[in-house]
């Protein structure tokens, strides 16, 4: 059956080979250009490296907003870019490395996943400093002094968000949806529990794990599993996966809802004009990831930096926050969102101690 | 333990289940009868999944350019079609080997509907800024009524409809029509076909046209009704489990629907099971340790019939002369 390819069909072959491939690199690789350097004497060259894809309405483009931000406010001392290295997770290692080797002065990264590859650029590049951000880096085992961890506090917004979750429960059962059972998520959870436990103690409060943070279809399933277990009030915390709950919400009609988070999400629908999907976004846990990059490039460029360090971005700093939207003053009373907002002094006074999952 | 077969039992006893588990199936069953058809006429169509994607997104942006959802299902079907001519004109025409092809297909089929969202609508990673819609869904007037049947069956998308109704349309075209009888005797022996003056690519592509049709039926169910939205990537790898149940099925309608169904069950019960505390990597493991055991139960079977076939075969030549 196998005969001899002609010349003819072995072009076709390659052709068509090479269509497909360079497509998929066209969908994977955005402002592929090289970092300005001529002008860029004085100039510090930032590059903010995503292991996933911008437009999951929260965490990452929240980072793609402070590196926005950033050159607004600075753009005389910074040169930005973004690069995005999709969700392939066998191509993280390779082309973060491939970025590293282009020598950028500051390369922000971060998550539990990318822990590995920074250590190994910090060690090549001690040159470049890295500001690594949502996971605890642990300088006592990978000590770079050109290494500067950001952790946000997500167990003291997620504390107000559970508080949030249980005031608006009618059935006293809540669900907590992440995308992979790693600490920062697991701290999401913690927080979330400890904080509807405060409100109502026999609340019931289940894990759920997607496994996913890119598949919506998953987020979806998986969302309106938890809501047909009777829970009615889903903390979506799986990127862009997570986007899948808001369809379930919408589908199981009222008195479900979704509490967003890193980006304000209720907003983002109301913007879009999905009023249906901002009516059952109960708040969102900000995760104010922009805002944190900015205040690091200030800090950055007094030389105050602590690298070396890790530092937590709580709710005393703003680095996370609960948001409150029409739909929340629809559905909580106002002492409830007053009693909120109390636990947010509280837990900045430190006299609400939250649980962490480090 | 008791209260986790408690709460398996909750599960299993709740008709909302049962629903997912249907609805859950439907894609995977529509790729699986696709691919079922063109692996009857001997050409296996690996690109099941870049189909899929590229005709989930012509179905999205169709609607939402056009305001009428049939418009958008039109063109999921027309992407669909194309495609699979494509497959058709490469493997056979130009002679490329149809893996190659399929691959060649996914890969385009996953850049190029990642570029286009991205230049049409400026959306990164799902077209939530496109106002598409959905396909409507049926709710069954008498059934309805009926405890858990009705929140079984009514209430399904009309996609899920087709989807089903495809099995006897598809089993009743291979074989009881013309064109089935072609289909299958191209598959099974293609020379002898050809010697008997059935035009063998042209039966070939057509049995990939009605493939590339099935997967654009399957691309506009998951944007057009299972989420109102394109996605990157929302095939989710169905397109390759559709190869595992076609070839579980033995190329069969009937066994497809069978074979999906089993992935569909597995799925939804590990959506519905990740709360109860099992071990989380466990359960979304579980269609694919479905489709091993399936697949190892299968050929024990079809090993088991041939060992009796060759035994029966032996005793008659024994008593024959």
């Amino acid at each position: 059956m196998q005969e001899k390819m002609s010349r003819r069909q072995f072009l076709a072959a390659s052709g068509a080979g090479f269509l497909g491939l360079g497509l998929s690199a066209c969908g994977a690789q955005t402002g592929a250009e090289k970092p300005a350097g001529a002008d860029g004497d004085s100039k510090k060259r930032i590059v903010y490296v995503i292991n996933g894809t911008l437009g999951d309405k929260s965490f990452f483009d929240s980072g793609d907003n402070g590196m926005k931000l950033i050159s607004d406010k600075y753009g005389d001392k910074f040169v930005t870019d973004v690069r995005e290295m999709t969700y392939d997770t066998s191509v993280w290692e390779s082309t973060a490395l491939d970025i590293a080797s282009e020598g950028w002065d500051i390369m922000i990264m971060g998550t539990f996943d990318m822990v590995d590859y920074a250590d190994k650029i910090a060690t090549q590049y001690p040159d470049t400093k890295i500001w690594f951000f949502d996971e605890a880096w642990d300088f006592s085992a990978k000590p770079h002094d050109n290494v500067y961890g950001m952790l946000y506090a997500q167990n003291e917004g997620s504390y107000l968000v559970g508080m949030a979750a249980a005031y608006a429960s009618k059935t006293g059962k809540v669900a907590f949806m992440g995308g992979m059972e790693n600490k920062v998520l697991q701290d999401f959870f913690v927080g979330y529990k400890q904080g509807a436990m405060a409100v109502n103690p026999s609340i019931e409060v289940v894990a759920d794990w997607t496994q996913s943070f890119s598949d919506s279809t998953v987020g979806h399933d998986h969302a309106k599993a938890l809501y047909q277990q009777g829970n009615d009030v889903i903390f979506s915390c799986c990127s862009s996966c997570g986007l899948g709950a808001f369809d379930a919400a919408v589908e199981m009609g009222e008195g479900h809802y979704v509490i967003g988070v890193d980006g304000n999400q209720g907003e983002y629908w109301s913007s879009q004009g999905q009023a249906d999907k901002a009516a059952c976004t109960l708040t969102s846990m900000l995760k104010n990831v922009d805002a944190s990059f900015l205040e690091a490039a200030g800090q950055e460029l007094e030389g105050k930096l602590p690298y070396g360090k890790l530092e937590t971005y709580g709710l005393d700093k703003d680095g996370v926050g609960f948001a409150v939207t029409d739909t929340t003053k629809k559905v909580l009373s106002e002492e409830q969102i007053a009693g909120i907002d109390k636990a947010r002094e509280e837990i900045i006074a430190g006299t609400i101690k939250v649980d962490t999952a480090f | 333990m008791s209260q986790f077969l408690l709460a398996l039992g909750g599960i299993f006893s709740n008709p909302s289940f049962y629903f997912t588990v249907l609805s859950t199936t439907v894609p995977i069953l529509l790729a699986t009868l696709g691919c079922a058809i063109a692996e009857s006429a001997g050409s296996t169509n690996m690109g099941m999944e870049g189909i899929m994607l590229m005709s989930a997104f012509a179905g999205v942006i169709g609607s939402a350019y056009t305001g009428v959802i049939w418009a958008g299902l039109l063109c999921a079907f027309a992407v669909g079609v194309v495609m699979g001519l494509m497959v058709a004109y490469f493997a056979l025409y130009l002679k490329v080997d149809i893996i190659l092809v399929g691959i060649a297909v996914n890969l385009i089929g996953s850049g190029l509907s990642a570029f286009l969202m991205y230049v049409l609508t400026g959306d990164r990673s799902a077209t939530t800024s496109l106002q598409s819609g959905t396909l409507p869904t049926i709710v069954l007037p008498g059934v309805e009524s009926i405890p858990f049947l009705g929140a079984v069956v009514s209430n399904q998308s009309v996609l899920a409809w087709v989807a089903y109704l495809m099995v006897p349309v598809l089993a009743f075209l291979l074989n009881k029509t013309t064109l089935g009888l072609r289909i299958r005797s191209v598959g099974e022996q293609p020379d002898a076909a050809a010697s008997v003056g059935v035009g063998v690519n042209r039966t070939k592509t057509v049995a990939l046209l009605i493939s590339g049709l099935l997967g654009g039926l399957a691309g506009a169910y998951l944007s057009m009704s299972y989420l109102p939205y394109f996605t990157k990537g929302m095939s989710g790898g169905r397109g390759f489990t559709a190869l595992a149940a076609t070839a579980m099925a033995h190329n069969t309608p009937v066994g497809s629907l069978g074979t999906s169904l089993l992935f569909g069950f597995f799925y939804a019960l590990s959506t519905y099971a990740s709360s109860l505390g099992i071990p989380d990597q466990l359960v979304a493991a579980l269609p694919y340790l479905a489709t091993l055991v399936g697949l190892v139960a299968f050929s024990i079977g079809v090993q088991r019939k041939e060992r009796a076939r060759s035994c029966g075969v032996a005793a008659d030549s024994v008593a024959l002369p």
